[in-house]
């Protein structure tokens, strides 16, 4: 080999993952080359400080962690009735709108129309004959005439 | 952790709790928490971080052992899950802060030197610190390679890429993370 080899065929010698010719090839290169040399060591280097690394553990059994979330996974699963879970079958936003809508709905059946609204008796709240916290709904059917 | 002779072999586990003995799959747990968790602390920046991603790794392994076929290795399959786990939790969090990929050149010799006296402790700190500055990309073919040990092949399986796409990575990493130790040595 007359030139130098590409960095990643040195890459892969370092890591013995050249075949025999390949590395054969490498090796006789290696033999002539300062730079090569050089850049090898240098991967031999970076290598030697990952082997250097502290080896890092847990320390702590996982497995009853692990199987302790499960549990809280299995028991939070949505209620699904006769089969069908309702927030698989509805994206969110259709469920807020169906929400909104329902209220809107059942607030439209509450109101009887011609009833008066809240601020509109407030106002009129004055002028009522019962005072604030009585019984009675109104004159007529809390007197008789005859005993006025 | 590997397995003792007379023991069921991961498949064999793997097997027994894919119908359902959460027995065997606590021992494929405990067998490879370690490496899980070293090589997702690898990826992350802190220990609660990497001790909740593994746990999040073997909760996804179990949710998707029935997936599991046992021509594949155990391992393997745990590893690729591992791998996805971390990319995705740091894309998520975009604690993404590497260097750019333009950065990137190729290998550039250099001479050693009296600086190598600098103590095995330092070392390594200097290089864990520049481990977590390259591309999440490299990191964990590095990884895999250097502290996993894998071949190529087997790292090929874990992140489901080409070969050559490995040994290429591998070198680029390789040099970038050169280039990232020595300035933080100072060498550069």
């Amino acid at each position: 080999m007359k030139h130098c080899p590409d960095v990643r065929e040195l890459s892969a010698y370092v890591d013995g993952e050249l075949s025999e010719t390949r590395r054969q090839r490498v090796e006789d290169h290696l033999s002539r080359c300062f730079n090569c040399t050089a850049a090898l060591q240098e991967m031999r280097r970076l290598r030697a400080i990952f082997t250097s690394l502290p080896v890092r553990q847990v320390g702590f059994d996982l497995a009853p962690l692990i199987r302790a979330r499960l549990s809280a996974s299995i028991e939070g699963t949505p209620v699904r009735w006769f089969g069908w879970c309702i927030p698989d079958l509805m994206p969110l936003s259709l469920t807020i709108s169906a929400t909104v809508v329902a209220g809107i709905f059942i607030g439209a059946l509450l109101t009887v129309p011609g009833t008066v609204t809240g601020p509109e008796s407030q106002a009129m709240a004055m002028f009522d004959p019962v005072p604030p916290g009585g019984i009675c709904v109104g004159h007529a059917s809390c007197y008789s005439k005859g005993k006025l | 952790m590997p397995a003792c002779v007379n023991e069921p072999s991961d498949t064999e586990y793997a097997e027994r709790a894919q119908k359902g003995d959460w027995e065997s799959f606590s021992v494929l747990v405990r067998r490879h928490q370690d490496r899980v968790y070293r090589f997702v602390l690898g990826m992350m920046r802190c220990r609660e971080d990497a001790l909740e991603l593994t746990q999040e790794v073997f909760l996804r392994a179990f949710r998707a052992l029935p997936s599991w076929r046992s021509d594949a290795l155990f391992s393997t399959w745990l590893f690729r899950i591992a791998a996805n786990v971390a990319i995705d939790n740091l894309r998520r969090r975009k604690l993404a802060t590497y260097v750019s990929f333009d950065e990137c050149e190729d290998f550039v010799a250099h001479t050693p030197g009296p600086e190598e006296l600098a103590e095995a402790g330092e070392r390594g700190r200097l290089l864990e610190s520049a481990l977590q500055r390259l591309p999440p990309e490299y990191r964990e073919v590095l990884l895999l390679r250097e502290i996993e040990e894998m071949s190529y092949s087997e790292i090929a399986q874990v992140l489901r890429i080409r070969e050559g796409t490995v040994k290429s990575r591998i070198s680029r990493a390789r040099g970038l993370l050169l280039q990232l130790y020595l300035r933080q040595c100072g060498e550069l």
